[in-house]
């Protein structure tokens, strides 16, 4: 494969697309960061700018390889991911309660987001090698189990957020595999009974995050705060925005978390109806010309790494959305792109460069 | 099938092309949310973020009650109103602390750096930091008269921790303080902010989890030109703020504190005060426990403390002055002090050795005074005791009937039994910082210092001496499993759990007792001998008489644990007062009560005070008396025995030898 193929068929639309989404999301922690008072805080946008750097050599490397090597070592690179979580999850010296970080000094990875990745991956190399055996219960089932294993250990960092995260995706993964669609919807009705179940799991503050959603004022101290200030602060905005830089709520610190998971009402506030419809717009451009990769890739790997890929990118991006705007209850991960987070750029770019790495070689030789 | 075929033949676009419009769809729904919010009430949001602020205000939850046994309040919650600032609102903080330094007694640094740590804070959800605790209310009148003046400071309605009976049980019930940093990253999710108050020792943090309430909230509108004021409405709740120009301004949300659940001890407050009062001014310990259930009536420890002054601030000489004692108050002897326990382990010794066969109930051994094992090792009886059975031996605590039944048994027989009577291991109690003494192995001794375990080893062991250690509540416990048909019983310090509402969340039920492979018969021969040693009122009176009360069914023994080898005085006497204080012996003693209920068991331990007999035998009898007859105790002064007097025990002072 020649470096000129290559360039004549790498998406530069899809490059173009998460490159502006990529700037709006530095603009808006720039002015997150000016507007706080917290030390901390006021560095993220110098961070996410050397994250950048660090995801964007992922990238390259999710490109140049021939994605046939990723999905060959899926089990490897699958099984260190589920040792990332496993690590995270036994390291004594971590004094959260919530284990999602290795951190390294300065340099804090989260094996959770590295996993998405990672499971994505999995399931391509399994689904690629059953094929049509997907159709019977046991294959199915080894897709849930793949999928599950990581689920449960994200679930007891505690992360309910990202844990949840996982379904959809699986669910998409299996349609798009060819399951007997019998099996998808059965799934779905046993998830939903055994939901009652999982309530009794749930610790107490994820229990109060979903009530106070409903109800704000049960919670007024908590969770049901964060989306009264995340509605307000989106509404603010009116059309044209406030403008750049002249975001006041996050200033108040009205918006715990406004870095991260909050950074697109921080966009809405100053950008206005007009501002975050084009980024939703560029968003949504990213999803399309996924799925158009994932339609005319070369064999069904490259079908359901982009296809599973596309639905990844998906999840993400309609559901913290959601959440800004008051849709869904508060769940703690972020925005793809946008959102400070240095395992969260990394591997969504990643996530990109293997995008680009089916449509590259999608061109039948 | 080949892989693009395979493709085409499920659908996998037309599969892709429905996902794909899913996605459209909901994408759609958030546009218009987005509409919804941005343009049809964009203008109502606007004029929410720029002209208005919310304030978050933390409704303090009460924390929950300790109670004794009987329902009588030891542990509860007094009103007191703290000193807050709000540096949201606050436009120069150092300014406005300075100021309120004038009118105030703050420690006016504290203040200042808590007001910048919130402020640096990105993810706090609180919005004030606590200045000053339990403010004396002419502090809250002249703070109130200069309000106007001080933007971001109220006054805040905060109960505070008082201990009902000072002093008493302080060990056990622990205090409260300030959570720290890696606490507050640890139990965040709980609720917990800055500042927030935590049980730090004791039940109070044991029981952390069921005091602690649930903080209520209140979401307020705060307008920014005005200075609120609180005004409540008929039920006393809060409900409308009005600025300074009298516009009400909305609750926004409300949402009532939960109060914490009560807890209820097994402890009973007239028999703890009764044991702190029978130690006086040693430093010692008493625990008395329920020998059938094992409910902890008392634990007490000397000298004790007043958990009041972790209360509120302004008393930090204070706390550091009780840091600092030599004679560390805040731990409790009885939980957390290890002594060799001395003739205390005789019984268990006696148990082992009818249980193994090495002797029977009419065995006779001979006691001449002192014991050949390659040199001598002697009894505490210069004379000897003569010729005795197994019962005599325990009643007049002799060392060489002891050395003999040790040889016999061998360490490890003798490790054996100590570890099944629960030495060397934690008894169950609860408490944080318990200590579980310790019972020596031939491995162990080869392993620490790379000798061989010699026969003095096992003569020293046998009359717990060396290195063996345990705690008064193990020495308890033990006692309590020769008396009560062979059961080791756990500690039990928490009787119940009950909500604020009455909902009971734990009762103790006599749970976790295990049965020890003994018989029954062994048992009652050893009982005998420890009746002996108190009851027996004839020539020669046991070790234990001082304990003796008329009427009362009380069997026990004496044990005197070596510090450092003593020198006898030229008529062979020890004058404990030429002993400096870290070098004299401590002095065990502990006993049942068998014919009264509850049937209980004392433990007595007196720190660095001499012979058991002398010391604490005659504290465990007048503690007795004064729980079963209800009168005040009076404890009797320790009378130093002249020798050779009837039934005093010999001051002996020889090595290796123990009472």
């Amino acid at each position: 494969m020649t470096h000129r193929a290559l360039a004549k068929d790498f998406d530069w639309v899809l490059f173009g697309a998460v490159a502006t989404v990529l700037l709006a999301g530095i603009l808006t922690l720039y002015s997150a960061s000016r507007q706080s008072w917290s030390e901390t805080t006021a560095t993220y946008y110098s961070r996410q700018a050397v994250w950048m750097l660090v995801g964007f050599c992922f990238m390259t490397a999710a490109v140049v390889i021939d994605y046939h090597r990723f999905v060959a070592f899926a089990p490897l690179i699958y099984g260190a991911a589920l040792l990332g979580l496993i690590v995270v999850l036994v390291l004594p010296s971590q004094e959260q309660t919530t284990k999602r970080w290795l951190g390294f000094g300065w340099f804090q990875v989260q094996p959770s987001e590295l996993c998405k990745v990672a499971t994505v991956l999995m399931l391509v190399w399994y689904v690629d090698a059953i094929k049509a055996k997907i159709r019977r219960p046991h294959f199915f089932l080894g897709v849930v189990v793949l999928v599950m294993v990581p689920l449960v250990l994200v679930l007891v960092q505690p992360d309910l957020g990202t844990a949840f995260l996982f379904v959809p995706v699986m669910f998409a993964m299996l349609y798009l595999a060819g399951s007997r669609t019998k099996y998808i919807i059965s799934l779905g009705l046993m998830g939903i009974a055994a939901s009652p179940v999982l309530w009794h799991f749930l610790k107490d503050y994820q229990k109060r995050r979903l009530v106070a959603f409903i109800k704000p004022d049960v919670d007024p101290l908590g969770w049901g705060y964060q989306t009264i200030q995340s509605t307000i602060t989106v509404g603010s905005g009116k059309f044209l925005g406030k403008g750049w830089l002249h975001g006041t709520q996050a200033r108040l610190n009205f918006l715990p978390a406004q870095h991260t998971d909050f950074a697109f009402s921080v966009f809405s506030e100053e950008w206005g109806f007009l501002g975050a419809s084009i980024l939703l717009g560029l968003f949504l451009l990213i999803i399309a010309r996924s799925v158009q990769i994932a339609l005319h890739a070369r064999d069904f790997a490259g079908n359901m790494l982009a296809g599973g890929l596309a639905a990844a990118l998906a999840c993400h991006i309609l559901v913290n959305i959601a959440v800004v705007v008051g849709l869904m209850p508060v769940t703690g991960f972020p925005l793809p792109f946008v959102s400070y987070g240095g395992s969260s750029l990394v591997s969504m770019m990643t996530l990109i460069g293997l995008l680009l790495n089916v449509r590259a070689r999608s061109r039948i030789f | 099938m080949e892989g693009f075929l395979y493709a085409k033949h499920i659908g996998f676009s037309t599969r892709l092309n429905r996902i794909g419009l899913v996605v459209a769809v909901i994408a759609g729904i958030l546009v218009l949310r987005l509409f919804q919010l941005q343009i049809i009430r964009g203008d109502r949001y606007r004029t929410l973020s720029d002209n208005n602020r919310y304030r978050l205000q933390r409704l303090n939850a009460p924390r929950g009650m300790i109670l004794d046994r009987n329902g009588e309040v030891l542990v509860d919650n007094r009103p007191a109103f703290a000193l807050s600032a709000v540096p949201r609102e606050m436009d120069d903080p150092e300014r406005t602390v300075r100021q309120l330094a004038g009118l105030v007694a703050i420690d006016l640094e504290k203040a200042v750096s808590d007001i910048s740590a919130l402020r640096r804070s990105s993810t706090s959800m609180a919005m004030h930091v606590t200045v000053k605790e339990d403010l004396p209310f002419h502090e809250v009148a002249r703070t109130e008269e200069a309000i106007a003046q001080l933007p971001g400071v109220i006054i805040v309605s905060r109960p505070v921790r008082r201990y009902v009976f000072n002093e008493a049980a302080s060990t056990v019930l622990g205090y409260l303080g300030e959570i720290d940093e890696r606490q507050l990253e640890q139990f965040r999710e709980r609720g917990y902010t800055l500042g927030s108050l935590i049980g730090k020792t004791g039940i109070e943090r044991v029981c952390e989890e069921h005091l602690r309430g649930v903080d209520g909230g209140l979401l307020v509108e705060v307008h920014s030109l005005g200075k609120p004021q609180l005004v409540t409405d008929f039920r006393g709740r809060e409900q409308f703020q009005v600025d300074s120009l009298g516009r009400q301004l909305r609750t926004e949300y409300r949402r009532d504190p939960e109060p914490g659940n009560n807890v209820t001890l097994t402890i009973d407050r007239r028999i703890q005060q009764l044991a702190e009062t029978a130690l006086g001014d040693a430093t010692g310990a008493i625990v008395v426990m329920d020998m059938d259930t094992g409910e902890v009536l008392a634990l007490a420890s000397k000298p004790a403390y007043d958990p009041n002054i972790f209360v509120g601030t302004g008393n930090d000489a204070q706390i550091k002055e009780l840091l600092n004692d030599p004679r560390h108050p805040l731990l409790s002897r009885a939980y957390q002090g290890n002594y060799p326990p001395g003739s205390t382990v005789k019984p268990i010794m006696a148990v082992a050795a009818l249980e193994e066969g090495a002797i029977t109930p009419q065995t006779q051994l001979a006691c001449s005074g002192s014991y050949d094992m390659g040199r001598p090792f002697r009894c505490w009886r210069k004379n000897g005791h003569g010729v005795l059975t197994v019962v005599d031996a325990l009643a007049h605590s002799c060392d060489v009937f002891f050395y003999q039944v040790g040889q016999r048994l061998g360490p490890r027989a003798i490790a054996r039994y100590f570890n099944m009577f629960g030495l060397g291991e934690s008894t169950g109690l609860g408490l944080p910082g318990e200590e579980t003494g310790f019972v020596p192995t031939v491995e162990w001794k080869q392993r620490r210092f790379r000798q061989q375990w010699y026969a003095g080893d096992t003569a020293n062991f046998s009359i717990g001496q060396g290195t063996m250690l345990a705690t008064p509540v193990q020495m308890a416990r033990a006692f309590a499993a020769l008396a009560n048909g062979g059961h080791l019983v756990r500690p039990q310090l928490v009787r119940s759990v009950v909500s604020g509402s009455g909902a009971v969340i734990y009762s103790f039920d006599s749970a976790g007792s295990e049965p020890l492979t003994i018989k029954q018969a062994t048992c009652d021969v050893v009982t005998q001998g420890l009746r002996k040693a108190v009851q027996q009122d004839t020539f020669p009176t046991g070790t234990g008489y001082r304990a003796k009360v008329q009427g009362i069914d009380i069997i026990g023994k004496t044990g005197t644990a070596q510090v450092v080898q003593k020198k006898p005085g030229e008529d062979g006497v020890v004058d404990i007062n030429t002993i400096p204080y870290e070098y004299r012996d401590h002095a065990w003693f502990v006993c049942l009560v068998m014919d009264k209920q509850p049937r209980i068991v004392v433990s007595v331990l007196k720190e660095h005070s001499g012979h058991g007999g002398d010391v604490s035998a005659p504290v465990a009898g007048a503690l007795i008396r004064a729980i079963y007859t209800g009168e005040e105790i009076a404890v009797p002064q320790v009378v130093a025995a002249a020798p050779g007097s009837v039934g005093a025990p010999q001051a002996s002072g020889e090595r290796e030898t123990s009472f």
